[in-house]
């Protein structure tokens, strides 16, 4: 009798613990598909179908909250690097030759935002909440818990097989969508099978595309002087 | 002379020593700037025909170029030539450093530009460098400032950072070629007799910048420097029937900030010059204890339009202006137009400038732009400028 009365327990608590998913654990595993470290460096190649040139960026990440992105290509934004320090952005202007405090909402080229390549990190950012879930994968809802973010609220489907993010929507805070992206060209990368395309849609002109590659990563550790205003050239 | 050949011997030192891929970027331009309203001749109203090259080369020194080292090479060399008749040509380098970037300690030894400044235009809190005014305060800022040989040292910890500077060598601001088109005192005519040199180590100018960026996003910096007073005094001698420029010691006291506020962005800078000398209309030499405010905001979308407007103040002139940028980019960016006015609240100062910037392709920019120049002799700062409107041709390649 004790041992059937043990059995139920165990069942009740294993069935409780099944409908409770732990959502935040799912986002810092589906965050950890996509940065390797906590610090690491990226070849970023930006195809857009409004800019008649491809971009090449090189970014480099430290901790959570500090991102530099290099401009390599095109040649006339040569040099307009940009660095991120959690919801604070500059960004180096060549012909000043000093950098330049600006908003978030300055964007990288065609429909890649700065926080599309620079802000990885979900877990840190948005409070998550299941909204759904198939047999393929589950729907988290994301809220931002702080102020300055690229986007207020993001709508995302998780793999349940391996926590590989396949698609995320942009939305405004009234929630309507921005901009849609998928993850895709999963390969091994930088100690792990990681997406290297991430294709991003506007959702008010389904033409204007961009195309996100990761062309390298690799861990690797920066001076904490990389991530400054002053050493931004 | 000496100088640049012991650079050169320096930078063929390093850069045999260094074993990475060197990064040489740069451009060729020529720039080309008339009057729009004939003043004497075609010919001598012509302001600038030059092309130029600017190369900027950096090379990592120690290590290979997959590993980071904390040691490099950078400079910028500027050098042109002037088809203008009496003119010549120019060669120097913009920077030269020996660069070393620890982990919460950079150094930068040599000849460089430090800015300081939050606003836009005038800058007032680059006091580092000693400025160039042969073409007035028309000149991109930029080229405008001299490049000075100092040890720039700088520590971070986290949010906070300090940095110091030192100049054992200081120079002061180049002033425009006597009765040339924008010299302000060509209507003296009368020779210009200027203080002599400043002393390497007894002349030398120092000080540095504390900052602090806050968890709101306030980004707070006060500076002090030690430097010879940037704004030239040239005062009439009467005894001697000359102009002097007077140039002398001065400590400079300054705050800067800067905020976000969703797409807003705040910024300010503030500058107290206690005993500043300076020159009056009427040519007098005097003191004044010199407070110059520049308080400004810019609002700009993702889509490449923005709009800024910012409140100069200077109490040496007495007088106050607002000016107002808007930029924005077409077409893949390719095409960036841009228009700049600055105008005298109590004064009838005003200065426009439209843009047309255009990249035919990513590497081929041409830049036409003209500007329209207003002002009363005596007051403010362009009233000896009226009637000298411009338009400029900008064309550049870019390597």
């Amino acid at each position: 009798m004790r041992r059937l009365v043990y059995l139920i327990v165990c069942l009740q608590v294993f069935f409780a613990n099944a409908k409770e998913i732990d959502v935040n654990f799912i986002l810092e595993k589906s965050d950890a598909i996509r940065n390797p470290s906590d610090s690491f460096f990226m070849e970023v190649r930006v195809e857009s179908k409004e800019e008649s040139e491809e971009s090449l960026f090189e970014v480099y990440t430290k901790g959570r909250d500090k991102t530099l992105i290099k401009t390599i290509m095109p040649t006339m934004n040569r040099g307009r690097n940009l660095l991120m320090l959690e919801e604070n952005m500059w960004v180096y202007v060549p012909n000043l030759k000093r950098a330049v405090r600006v908003s978030l909402s300055q964007k990288l080229t065609g429909q890649a935002a700065n926080g599309d390549i620079s802000r990885m990190r979900w877990a840190s950012d948005y409070e998550p909440k299941l909204i759904g879930q198939d047999k393929q994968s589950w729907n988290l809802f994301l809220t931002a818990k702080k102020k300055g973010l690229t986007y207020d609220k993001i709508r995302i489907w998780v793999k349940k097989k391996n926590f590989h993010p396949i698609k995320a929507e942009y939305l405004t805070v009234n929630e309507k969508i921005l901009k849609t992206a998928w993850f895709d060209g999963y390969r091994e990368i930088a100690g792990g099978v990681r997406p290297t395309k991430i294709q991003i849609e506007s959702a008010l002109n389904k033409k204007d595309t961009s195309l996100i590659e990761i062309k390298k990563m690799e861990v690797k550790s920066f001076p904490e002087s990389n991530f400054q205003k002053d050493n931004l050239q | 002379m000496k100088k640049i050949i012991l650079l050169f011997a320096l930078f063929t030192f390093v850069t045999y020593q260094a074993n990475s891929e060197p990064v040489l970027t740069g451009e060729a331009m020529f720039d080309y700037a008339h009057l729009s309203k004939t003043q004497i001749s075609d010919e001598d109203d012509l302001i600038r025909s030059r092309p130029s090259v600017m190369a900027n080369f950096s090379r990592s020194l120690g290590q290979g170029k997959e590993r980071l080292s904390p040691f490099s090479i950078e400079g910028s060399f500027y050098g042109y030539a002037n088809f203008k008749e009496g003119e010549t040509g120019k060669s120097e380098f913009r920077k030269l450093i020996l660069n070393y970037k620890g982990d919460h300690n950079v150094f930068n030894l040599g000849m460089q530009s430090i800015s300081w400044s939050e606003t836009f235009g005038v800058n007032i809190m680059d006091v580092v460098n000693p400025r160039d005014y042969s073409f007035y305060v028309f000149d991109d800022l930029n080229m405008s400032k001299i490049p000075v040989s100092i040890i720039n040292y700088q520590y971070f910890y986290n949010d906070f950072s300090f940095q110091l500077i030192y100049n054992p060598e200081a120079k002061f601001d180049r002033l425009p070629g006597h009765g040339s088109l924008f010299d302000p005192y060509a209507k003296y005519n009368l020779p210009l007799e200027q203080t002599p040199s400043p002393k390497a180590f007894s002349d030398s100018e120092f000080g540095g910048r504390v900052r602090y960026l806050f968890s709101g996003g306030l980004d707070l910096g006060f500076i002090y420097y030690s430097h010879f007073n940037r704004n030239p005094a040239i005062y009439l001698d009467p005894a001697l029937n000359k102009l002097h420029s007077h140039f002398e010691k001065v400590n400079s006291f300054g705050e800067t900030f800067s905020l976000v506020v969703g797409e807003l962005v705040l910024r300010g800078d503030y500058l107290y010059t206690p005993d500043t000398p300076y020159a009056t209309n009427d040519l007098s030499f005097r003191y004044s204890d010199r407070h110059q405010a520049i308080l400004g905001g810019d609002y700009s979308t993702a889509n490449g339009f923005s709009f800024g407007v910012q409140l100069h103040m200077d109490t040496l002139f007495d007088h106050q202006w607002i000016s107002a940028q808007l930029k924005n980019s077409f077409m893949g960016e390719t095409f960036r137009p841009s228009l700049m006015i600055f105008s005298g609240l109590d004064n009838q100062d005003l200065w426009a400038r439209a843009e047309f910037s255009y990249f035919y392709t990513s590497s081929f920019q041409i830049a036409p732009q003209y500007n329209y120049l207003a002002g009363k002799s005596g007051e403010g700062i362009f009233g000896e400028f009226t009637d000298k409107d411009y338009y400029q041709l900008m064309v550049k390649y870019l390597f």
